[in-house]
């Protein structure tokens, strides 16, 4: 069933192509390694971002996929199913990005690293993440209907472009809008 | 009463988040050896570059494995541990891991000398990545194999069990393999 090299030629390809992808988000925390260690606290708070951002626009995409896949659904607003599907992303999104600042913030003070008021703390990091969970959404709604035209398999495309925008994007915006939020 | 459906709005919440919350707690431990960076970052400019690009590589290279492993379990063609199935899978990961660290390597050195920014050289960007995402993956793809029995032998899907726990492990041990591979880089170039 699986070989080694058939494992390599069909991953190695796409890999490669989002390895380069993401140089560009370790070049943004390169260039903004002067701030990060004024607030050290912000760096608990990258890794949980990127990834989470990416875990929950690929579960919607996942259960997007899912009802297109059955017929019971349909990526357009007046489907109730889509609408629910909307809707539980983002409130899963607010409500979790708050725990998450609130518990960051708490491990920052615990390890005694450096962080920016809470408030700013916590208003930065809802904002980016909303900005890029609705940047996923769209990115998803958009491969789902031209995965289906295009009679390709959703599954195969979604989570790995997610991913990987979630990634070279997520970074981008959490760290420029943290350093706005800041500077206000 | 009519069952509430899978995809409702209060499902979707009440399933996720709780799981989430806990993988994130996992993930600020992974933020905390990040934050350890900014100590050696000047000893060894431009290998913060590396960090995403390896996360996100054996996030995709860890959740493909499962997915197979997953796949051959439930299709009856692994059964025990001792497969040609599950070695070759393990060799193929770990082979993609090393094509992907030269390439990131690679990258990295090409981006950091394009952006005219001061970086180590080119070997030390290859014996950074590939150490640290061979090692990786070696040590991914043995857990992965391990949790994937450990999941099926009581009764849990691995499909829902595994690749979610992966992902939690998975960014810790990157970055503290990158923060290990980076003070052995700085031992072997003195």
């Amino acid at each position: 069933m699986y070989s080694a090299k058939r494992i390599i030629l069909e991953s190695a390809p796409p890999l490669v192509a989002f390895t380069f992808l993401s140089m560009f988000a370790g070049l943004t925390l390169e260039t903004n390694a002067a701030f990060l260690a004024t607030y050290p606290g912000v760096l608990l708070m990258i890794p949980a971002f990127i990834d989470s951002c990416g875990d929950i626009s690929s579960s919607f995409a996942s259960r997007l996929t899912t009802s297109l896949h059955l017929g019971t659904g349909r990526a357009s607003l007046r489907s109730k199913r889509f609408r629910d599907n909307v809707a539980g992303t983002y409130v899963t999104t607010i409500l979790f990005f708050i725990v998450m600042a609130l518990l960051a913030f708490a491990f920052s003070a615990v390890l005694g690293l450096a962080m920016p008021p809470l408030l700013k703390f916590l208003a930065a990091v809802m904002a980016s993440a909303v900005v890029v969970v609705t940047l996923d959404l769209a990115i998803a709604v958009a491969v789902s209907v031209a995965t289906t035209m295009a009679r390709l398999d959703p599954d195969n495309f979604e989570a790995p472009f997610l991913t990987t925008f979630s990634d070279v994007v997520g970074i981008m915006i959490f760290i420029s809008f943290v350093g706005f939020v800041i500077s206000l | 009463m009519e069952m509430e459906p899978y995809w409702s709005f209060r499902k979707i919440i009440s399933q996720s988040l709780p799981f989430m919350i806990l993988s994130g707690i996992g993930e600020l431990f992974g933020g905390y050896f990040l934050s350890h960076y900014l100590e050696i970052l000047p000893l060894v400019p431009g290998v913060f570059v590396l960090v995403p690009a390896l996360m996100n590589v054996r996030n995709a290279l860890d959740s493909a494995l499962a997915a197979r492993i997953s796949t051959a379990m439930h299709l009856g063609v692994i059964k025990s541990r001792q497969n040609k199935e599950v070695s070759e899978n393990v060799a193929g990961t770990v082979a993609v891991a090393i094509i992907v660290a030269v390439v990131a390597a690679l990258s990295g050195y090409v981006v950091r000398e394009a952006a005219g920014i001061p970086h180590v050289p080119l070997w030390g960007f290859a014996f950074i990545s590939l150490l640290s995402l061979t090692t990786v993956a070696a040590i991914q793809s043995l857990f992965t194999v391990w949790l994937s029995f450990y999941a099926r032998k009581h009764r849990l899907d691995p499909s829902s069990v595994v690749i979610p726990t992966l992902t939690t492990t998975g960014d810790v041990i990157v970055v503290v393999a990158v923060y290990l591979s980076v003070l052995a880089y700085l031992g072997v170039a003195g």
